[in-house]
């Protein structure tokens, strides 16, 4: 938290050339391929989504959101900015209140069937943003900077950011551990896992692991896949009481991660949310890694 | 006492009244024929001798004893009900209803007993839907009369039957009259007339006339009642009347 | 005897197949090893997990049978179906609160537990409303039936949205109401087997009074039966049962629908026969929707309730088609 935040100000003391370059129309294509074109610097933006929101603050722009979603927990600084939505979906009516000059959105919980139309209407830009793996991540990064006409500064924080990922690389063990993360668990019993194909299983492999699942079709697994797939680390992205309650379950005490106390805790908000805090989260994971390597 | 009373029965359904203060009693080794029109309140009496219907002012005495007072059990040994058509749900067999009505009371009489009675020797196995009327009134017949109820009630039990089956139950509700109360509606007036031993009329709720057999039909108010001319005939043999109906 | 037997031999089959079906197919000699005390990851992983969930799908199969034909028994209609007085309803919201509030309980006796005081308790409402005196009135029963459902689905939905957040979301609730077996603990196991056991024997104590109103509500009293004390009677065990199998497998459909039919045709109309052959078809086919259901999209489930539903609607076009002809 601290990094970003410092790096935020460094890089505001960049010289007015960047506000000068900013004055130009922006020209940029989207996730979803979408041309969007942006006329000045958006100097009141509504990220929806708590991943969209961190973007923005990373480039050192919160004092720029003017509009959040209600499950939106960082940086501390926005929190208190209108809610425009949240668990019963989003209000275009609060949005427009805000007089937003760019949205940043991802397809989730209807988000974007819901909005594009009315903004498009209204002539307020819109980008959509997918993060399927850690490098999109980064990409978003630079796009959320050329959106918000700071080109340079959204380049600069993805670099710092891929230079911590290529020291991770560097020192990581020659045997990569299996492992599964479990994201939740539904009410019929099934959990849900980290994808393979997702950010958060690109995280985990980034970070020197790999899948000890095939790859899944769905995020749901059936509890005897994991256990049968006896992977060397189980990773629960929650409390440890959750955690306590999935092990008293029946069956996972066979699992050797389990017995031998290789059952660890990650935080939901580092490997569950698309920003820069994944960065952290993958730091995180290497070094228990490590820890885990030494005999 | 040994049959079924009823006293100052009201029944009263949509402003109507069904049920006039009725006062009726009934008495082992009689068959009693219930007749009226349509609407009389005929079988609203029935079903309140049966005790299915409670009445809104009156009282129903078995054997002596408040009809409240005795439990389903004991009602379904003591007494038979006839309906004039039975629609179950499921697709029994002849042997299974006939077990179904057996099972109201320790003592009923043996299945196979009943079955050969009632000629169903042949049918046991048979379901009810490939049954015939006249075989399920048989079945009916063979499973109510089962624990020997000493109560017999009937609702018009030889509605859908040809005249030579309905001879037959007439034949059996007069012979099991002999060591019960029975108390049946009938339509058809001419049954009534000659198996009957007592004739009850009924007209828009009310007792209009109540005597033995031969005295109801020559009431003039029989054909009051019916709106229509009645010619009475006597057979020589057995003492029956013929009654033909006339417009 | 000679028609139950041979049902005791399906259940058998399916009970082999539900253990051979899964993510990976287990062969029956690998299935034999497991049983013979083999320690490996899969046998372990066999007898902890498949074994005790194969036989719950059963047990969950034999309560659903069961419940299915006693409200079809007493609404006398081949097509009521368990969750005809609102137990569906009342299970879902139980569910819901059991997944959504953080209630400071553990989890799998609160789920179990909400969702069975859930559906009871529905039905014990629906009782209440449609008032049974002297004559029970199923008509009025189903009317009540219907309102009280259509009132705990809204609720139920309101619930939804107003208790998920971030973390536990409509997904954890949804997956619920689609029905699935969840592998019971040993203690949840035997407590299962106690319920069906003792849902067999109160509703074979109900046999005679549903073979009675099967003559006609008129006809059954007649024969000594007091419809409307054993309507509520068997209302309320019916009910009971079919929430003791929602609170194990969620809301499955169908099963409490066929399992009589077929029980029907097999055995007869004589609940006497009837009923344990209604327990034993549920039990066999949900212990084969449930093999299906872990075999079809691994490592992934299917949830038990679609998988039933497939089967469902073509049964009820065979029942038409054959009705159509005759």
């Amino acid at each position: 938290m601290t990094r970003l935040r410092s790096l935020g100000l460094i890089l505001a003391l960049i010289p007015a050339i960047c506000s000068a370059a900013a004055a130009e129309p922006v020209q940029l294509t989207d996730a979803l391929g979408r041309v969007v074109e942006i006329a000045r610097a958006p100097q009141r933006i509504v990220p929806i989504f708590a991943s969209n929101t961190e973007l923005v603050a990373a480039l050192g722009l919160s004092d720029r959101v003017v509009g959040i979603e209600a499950y939106t927990r960082y940086p501390p600084e926005v929190l208190d900015r209108p809610q425009v939505g949240g668990r019963l979906g989003f209000s275009v009516d609060a949005i427009v209140a805000q007089r937003p000059e760019l949205l940043i959105v991802t397809p989730s919980r209807q988000a974007m069937h819901l909005l594009i139309e009315p903004m498009r209407r209204l002539g307020i830009p819109v980008i959509v943003l997918l993060s399927r793996s850690v490098a999109e991540v980064m990409a978003n990064l630079r796009l959320v900077g050329q959106a918000t006409g700071e080109a340079e500064r959204g380049d600069a924080v993805a670099k710092v950011l891929e230079r911590r990922l290529a020291a991770v690389e560097a020192a990581a063990p020659a045997r990569r551990p299996s492992m599964v993360m479990i994201t939740g668990r539904l009410g019929n019993g099934l959990v849900l896992v980290a994808r393979a194909d997702s950010y958060t299983g690109d995280a985990m492999v980034k970070a020197g692991g790999r899948h000890a699942l095939e790859r899944t079709i769905v995020a749901q697994v059936s509890p005897e896949a994991v256990i049968a797939a006896d992977p060397d680390i189980l990773l629960f992205a929650g409390r440890k009481d959750e955690l306590d309650a999935l092990v008293a379950q029946p069956g996972w005490r066979l699992l050797r991660a389990v017995r031998s106390g290789n059952a660890h805790l990650v935080a939901r908000a580092e490997f569950l949310i698309p920003g820069p805090r994944t960065v952290d989260g993958i730091e995180k994971l290497a070094a228990l890694l490590r820890r885990t390597a030494q005999p | 006492m040994t049959g079924i009373e009823c006293r100052s029965i009201r029944v009263e359904a949509g402003g109507k009244r069904l049920l006039d203060d009725v006062s009726l009693s009934f008495s082992l080794g009689t068959l009693t024929g219930l007749v009226g029109p349509n609407g009389a309140g005929k079988s609203t009496l029935l079903r309140v001798l049966a005790g299915y219907r409670q009445p809104d002012a009156g009282q129903v005495l078995w054997q002596g004893r408040d009809l409240t007072k005795w439990s389903a059990a004991e009602r379904g040994a003591a007494a038979g009900y006839l309906p004039q058509q039975l629609e179950p749900a499921w697709n029994y067999s002849v042997e299974e209803i006939v077990a179904l009505g057996a099972s109201r009371a320790a003592a009923s009489r043996p299945i196979a007993d009943l079955i050969g009675e009632h000629g169903l020797k042949d049918l046991a196995g048979r379901r009810w839907n490939a049954l015939s009327g006249g075989e399920r009134a048989r079945t009916m017949l063979a499973a109510t009369v089962a624990p020997r109820p000493g109560i017999i009630l009937a609702d018009e039990p030889g509605a859908s039957l040809d005249i030579r089956h309905r001879l037959d139950l007439a034949h059996r509700l007069r012979s099991l009259a002999e060591t019960a109360v029975v108390v049946v509606i009938m339509h058809d007036l001419d049954l009534a007339a000659r198996f009957c031993d007592r004739i009850v009329l009924l007209e828009a709720g009310r007792v209009v006339a109540d005597a033995d057999a031969e005295s109801v039909v020559h009431d003039p108010e029989l054909e009051r009642v019916f709106n229509i001319r009645l010619q009475r005939q006597k057979l020589d043999r057995d003492n029956d009347w013929l009654i033909g109906l006339d417009a | 005897m000679k028609r139950i037997s041979l049902l005791v031999f399906a259940v058998l089959l399916t009970l082999a197949f539900g253990a051979m079906a899964g993510h990976d197919w287990v062969s029956p000699t690998r299935l034999v090893a497991a049983l013979s005390g083999d320690t490996s990851l899969q046998s372990q992983l066999l007898m902890v997990w498949r074994l005790p969930r194969v036989l719950a799908a059963a047990l969950v199969g034999a309560l659903l049978g069961l419940g299915g034909a006693i409200f079809q028994g007493v609404f006398r209609n081949p097509l009521a179906e368990p969750y005809l007085l609102g137990s569906a309803g009342g299970a879902a919201i139980g569910a819901t609160i059991a997944l959504l509030v953080p209630l400071g309980l553990p989890a799998g006796p609160a789920l179990a537990g909400l969702s069975f005081l859930g559906a009871w308790g529905a039905t014990w409402l629906v009782l209440a409303i449609a008032g049974l005196h002297g004559r029970p009135d199923t008509a009025g029963l189903l009317l009540a039936g219907v309102a009280i459902a259509a009132m705990l689905g809204a609720l139920r939905s309101f619930l939804m949205l107003a208790l998920s957040d971030d973390t536990v979301n409509l997904q954890v609730v949804l997956s619920w109401t689609l029905g699935g077996i969840q592998t019971p603990d040993i203690a949840g196991l035997l407590l299962l087997s106690a319920l069906v056991i003792a849902a067999l024997a109160l509703s074979m104590k109900l046999a005679r009074g549903l073979d009675l109103l099967g003559l006609g509500e008129e006809q059954a009293f007649a024969f000594g039966l007091d419809p409307a004390r054993f309507v509520r009677i068997a209302v309320l065990l019916g009910a009971g049962i079919v929430a003791a199998a929602v609170a194990y497998g969620g809301l499955v459909a169908f099963v409490g629908l066929i399992a009589p039919h077929l029980a029907r045709w097999w055995a007869g109309p004589r609940h006497a026969a009837m009923l344990p052959a209604s327990a034993l078809i549920g039990a066999a086919l949900v212990c084969a929707c449930d093999g299906i259901a872990r075999a079809v999209l691994p490592p992934a489930e299917v949830p038990l309730g679609l998988i039933t539903a497939l089967f469902g609607g073509p049964f009820f076009l065979l029942l038409l088609a054959r009705r159509l002809r005759a």
